[in-house]
């Protein structure tokens, strides 16, 4: 009895084992709208031992249909694509099945598409030319619930970023230099006929730029042009 | 003084001109009028009519008077009046057949009358010169020019010289051998001077109306208008019309071999020119008759009158009738069976007919080359005038700024002036009104071609861009996964990395040549964002960038227009980059009250804004027409050693 019951756990456990091993593995779906490319990544990902293709998807739409009835964890998803795009087809998913993972895959490699992307949840960003082995560590990384980036991705944001370098002096935006000059004439109490003339510019260029710096000091006359230049020390 | 005989002129116009003296009156009446002291300005005047009337009459005595008039003018140092002997001494040399002089003339005046704004001259001038042209054989521009002259005239409401202008376009469409489009020209003509009863001119068109519908061979309605013709003519009294539009209407009876009936016009015709004397038209009428009497075989008859119109020719000296007169002598011969007789006045009507057309070979030669001359003369001032632009250019914007400050003084002061006037100003507006209109007119037609063209340009630069990234760019990282997954077994470890690191070299080439194309940032992240990352690839590239994004999320621009803002940026930094050398560079969008403002400054070399424009190079004029397309302004701001400032500034709707 024992050994018919110990042989039946034994032969239940043998049964299950490799649903078992299947739950262990990451269960990975593939959308990308040019067949050669999933074809790549599948060849990269049957080389690890721990990752499981589930389905593929040449476009947005047949990715969310697929969702729907197969499980996966993490989405590998272009940008690019005909009719749904990534961007589209990563915020749907978000809403839809919000524990999947969504790792970008992309020839795009500007900053300001990176940063939207995980903006809108997408947990890592990889170039398409990414090695096999950064490919497989970033899959690992989003399941994780880590964030992965692809080194030249990363290599964007380490780029000094220039508003944030910049030393805010005043809140305005900065004036060119003639707007600068013209600043200095107004404070030194200038017409504008007389600014013209001395700045060998029209009359109506003047008054332009005297128009653009009411603008960027958000001043309503000159009274204020005068006190924002002298608070905020904009001339030298 | 019949405009009529000039019109006939026309089809002998260099030939005829100097026997004319001897047959025409000359205005006596009005020489006489120059008798005694008067001022110098009503003496001018006197002068300028005295071309007038001469012409025809008398071309040498009109180019006398034109010279009286032009010294006479120099001296009272009166630009207007100078101006206006100078048209009057054009209008001289026209009718003397000497078409560059007279182009030179009429030229200036035209370009005297565009400056000073006075319509009512630049009609006369183009009017004038169109008749040249259309005489030089350059019948298009002859056409193009009589329209100018129409349509201004139409838009002062002067109707005489827009018929003029209709009945001249006609004699063009004539010469092009299109009578329709001559008959339908003379008949708006003859109903707008039926409705201005102006006789003498009612005269001629309905004069050049029956050439055309003769030349159409409607001579039904040729006979109409010949008639309506002879009636005015008789209603007031001019003979020598009348004798015209006889001898046409004769014609015509001929043509409808109704002989009986243009016999006894044909006579009619005759016997009020000997009443007159007009020894070339008495010649005309002759060589009518004769051709009639020929065609009915009364070639007797037809050999008398051609001796005598021979005599007439010969001892007046009419040598363009002359073949006219010796074909029909031989004609007649013929027809008398003196074949000898015949084939003798035949040859000679060859010789005479061949050494005429030397002579007017020879005219034409002189006239060509006088033409080259001039044209010459004009490259070699061209050429010395474009030399000095260079060194006047500095001078030229101090002077334009001078001009622009004394024309916004102007302004403003006739600003007050028409506001207390406004009644009587509201004509004039409504006319300017109508003319901005037909700017803005072309100019929408312009800026449709310009952004049909700039649009297209973006579309393709889009399909091409999407084709390199999707395909190609795929394939890459395709052929790179591939190649990872199962690498040759064979290759050493070094070719695997090389061909591996020319790959990424591949996909980047890819990527770079297809984001400069269209960047896809721009449709996804917005300007904002695809402006960031132009801004993050200039640093990449070495250079400090400052970038300051004001307003610019959700920015509601539409996609042609953004794409377009977007490619004045990547210009312009692209100059300050390439051709500045800049190392620092300021870059500004501010949307401010329904516009956006651009900024690009940098401290590279600068450049000599005017020049650069005058070239077109450096990208200039692509950056002007993409803020054309976008309804902006721009301002080019460049001191050399400092830097150079672009500012644009644009509605963000249209």
């Amino acid at each position: 009895m024992d050994q018919i019951s110990g042989f039946a756990i034994f032969s239940k456990l043998v049964a299950n084992f490799g649903q078992l091993t299947a739950d262990f593995m990451i269960k990975i779906l593939i959308t990308d709208d040019h067949q050669l490319v999933i074809d790549g990544i599948q060849l990269i990902l049957d080389e690890a031992d721990d990752f499981q293709c589930v389905g593929t998807a040449n476009s947005g739409e047949r990715a969310l249909e697929l969702l729907a009835t197969t499980p996966a964890d993490v989405l590998l998803l272009d940008i690019n694509m005909p009719g749904m795009d990534g961007l589209e087809t990563c915020r749907r998913v978000r809403a839809a099945f919000p524990s999947v993972k969504i790792l970008m895959l992309s020839m795009l490699r500007e900053g300001s598409l990176v940063k939207l992307l995980l903006n809108e949840g997408a947990s890592g960003y990889l170039l398409k030319n990414a090695g096999k082995d950064e490919v497989l560590e970033a899959i690992r990384k989003v399941h994780r619930g880590e964030r992965a980036l692809g080194a030249e991705v990363l290599d964007i944001f380490l780029q000094p970023e220039s508003e944030k370098k910049r030393l805010m002096t005043s809140p305005f935006p900065s004036l060119s230099r003639r707007e600068k000059q013209v600043l200095q004439l107004i404070v030194d109490e200038k017409t504008t006929q007389e600014i013209a003339d001395e700045l060998f510019i029209s009359f109506g260029t003047v008054e332009t730029h005297r128009r653009n710096i009411l603008m960027k000091l958000n001043a309503r006359n000159t009274a204020g042009l005068v006190k924002a230049a002298i608070e905020y020390k904009l001339l030298d | 003084m019949r405009k009529r005989r000039f019109h006939i002129l026309l089809q002998f116009a260099t030939l005829l001109l100097p026997f004319l003296a001897a047959s025409q009156t000359v205005p006596d009446s009005l020489e006489g009028l120059l008798q005694g002291p008067m001022h110098d300005t009503v003496r001018l005047h006197r002068y300028f009519d005295l071309v007038t009337a001469n012409l025809k009459p008398n071309i040498a005595k009109s180019l006398q008077y034109a010279d009286s008039a032009t010294l006479l003018s120099q001296q009272l140092k009166d630009e207007r009046l100078t101006q206006l002997s100078g048209y009057h001494h054009g209008v001289a040399y026209r009718f003397a057949g000497k078409y560059s002089k007279a182009m030179e003339h009429l030229g200036a005046y035209r370009a005297f009358c565009e400056a000073k704004k006075d319509k009512a001259g630049l009609a006369n001038a183009l009017f004038q010169m169109a008749f040249i042209q259309d005489m030089q054989g350059d019948k298009e521009m002859s056409l193009s020019t009589y329209q100018k002259a129409l349509s201004i005239n139409r838009e002062l409401g002067n109707r005489k010289a827009e018929a003029e202008a209709l009945s001249s376009m006609g004699e063009v469409f004539q010469g092009m051998n299109q009578h329709e489009k001559a008959a339908a020209l003379r008949l708006e003509a003859v109903n707008i001077l039926e409705a201005l009863k102006d006789t003498v001119a009612l005269g001629n068109a309905y004069n050049n109306l029956g050439n055309t519908y003769r030349h159409l061979k409607d001579f039904d309605k040729a006979e109409l208008y010949y008639q309506k013709d002879y009636e005015l003519a008789k209603r007031t009294g001019d003979e020598f019309a009348m004798g015209y539009a006889l001898h046409h209407l004769g014609r015509i009876f001929r043509l409808k071999k109704q002989y009986e009936r243009a016999e006894q016009l044909l006579l009619e015709s005759l016997a009020i020119r000997r009443k007159l004397g007009h020894k070339t038209e008495i010649v005309y009428s002759l060589n009518g008759l004769a051709q009639m009497y020929n065609d009915q075989k009364r070639h007797r008859e037809a050999l008398g009158l051609a001796k005598e119109a021979l005599e007439l020719c010969r001892s007046e000296n009419i040598r363009s009738q002359e073949v006219n007169v010796l074909s029909l002598l031989s004609e007649a011969n013929y027809g008398l069976g003196e074949y000898k007789e015949s084939m003798d006045l035949y040859l000679r009507r060859t010789e005479l007919r061949d050494s005429l057309m030397d002579v007017e070979t020879t005219n034409q030669m002189a006239e060509m080359d006088a033409r080259y001359q001039a044209s010459e003369k004009d490259k070699a001032l061209k050429i010395s005038e474009l030399e000095n632009q260079g060194r006047k250019l500095q001078i030229a914007w101090l002077v334009a700024l001078t001009i622009a400050l004394a024309a916004l003084a102007g302004v403003i002061f006739f600003g007050l002036k028409n506001r207390m006037r406004a009644n009587h100003r509201i004509a004039e507006q409504q006319d300017t009104l109508r003319q901005q209109e037909i700017r803005q007119l072309e100019q929408a037609n312009q800026l449709t071609a310009l952004s049909a063209m700039l649009e297209g340009q973006e579309q393709e630069r889009s399909r091409i861009a999407a084709d390199l990234h999707d395909s190609l760019g795929g394939l890459l990282a395709s052929i790179k996964s591939h190649f990872n997954a199962a690498p040759p077994p064979n290759a050493d470890n070094d070719i695997f990395e090389k061909t591996n690191a020319m790959l990424d070299g591949a996909s980047t080439e890819v990527r770079r040549i297809s984001h400069n194309m269209m960047p896809r940032a721009l449709s996804l992240s917005g300007l904002k964002g695809a402006i960031e990352d132009l801004a993050q690839d200039l640093e990449r590239q070495g250079l400090s960038c400052q970038l300051e994004l004001i307003g610019l999320d959700d920015l509601p621009l539409e996609p042609a227009r953004s794409v377009m803002v977007y490619r004045i940026v990547q210009e312009l930094t692209h100059n300050a980059v390439k051709h500045a050398q800049a190392s620092h560079l300021l870059l500004q969008a501010i949307r401010h009250e329904g516009r956006l403002t651009l900024l690009v400054e940098d401290d590279g070399k600068g450049f000599e804004v005017g020049a650069a424009r005058l070239k077109k190079g450096l990208g200039l004029s692509s950056v002007e027409s993409r803020v054309q397309f976008l309804n902006g302004e721009i301002e080019w701001d460049s001191v050399q050693g400092q830097g150079t400032t672009v500012s644009v500034t644009m509605p963000i709707n249209g």
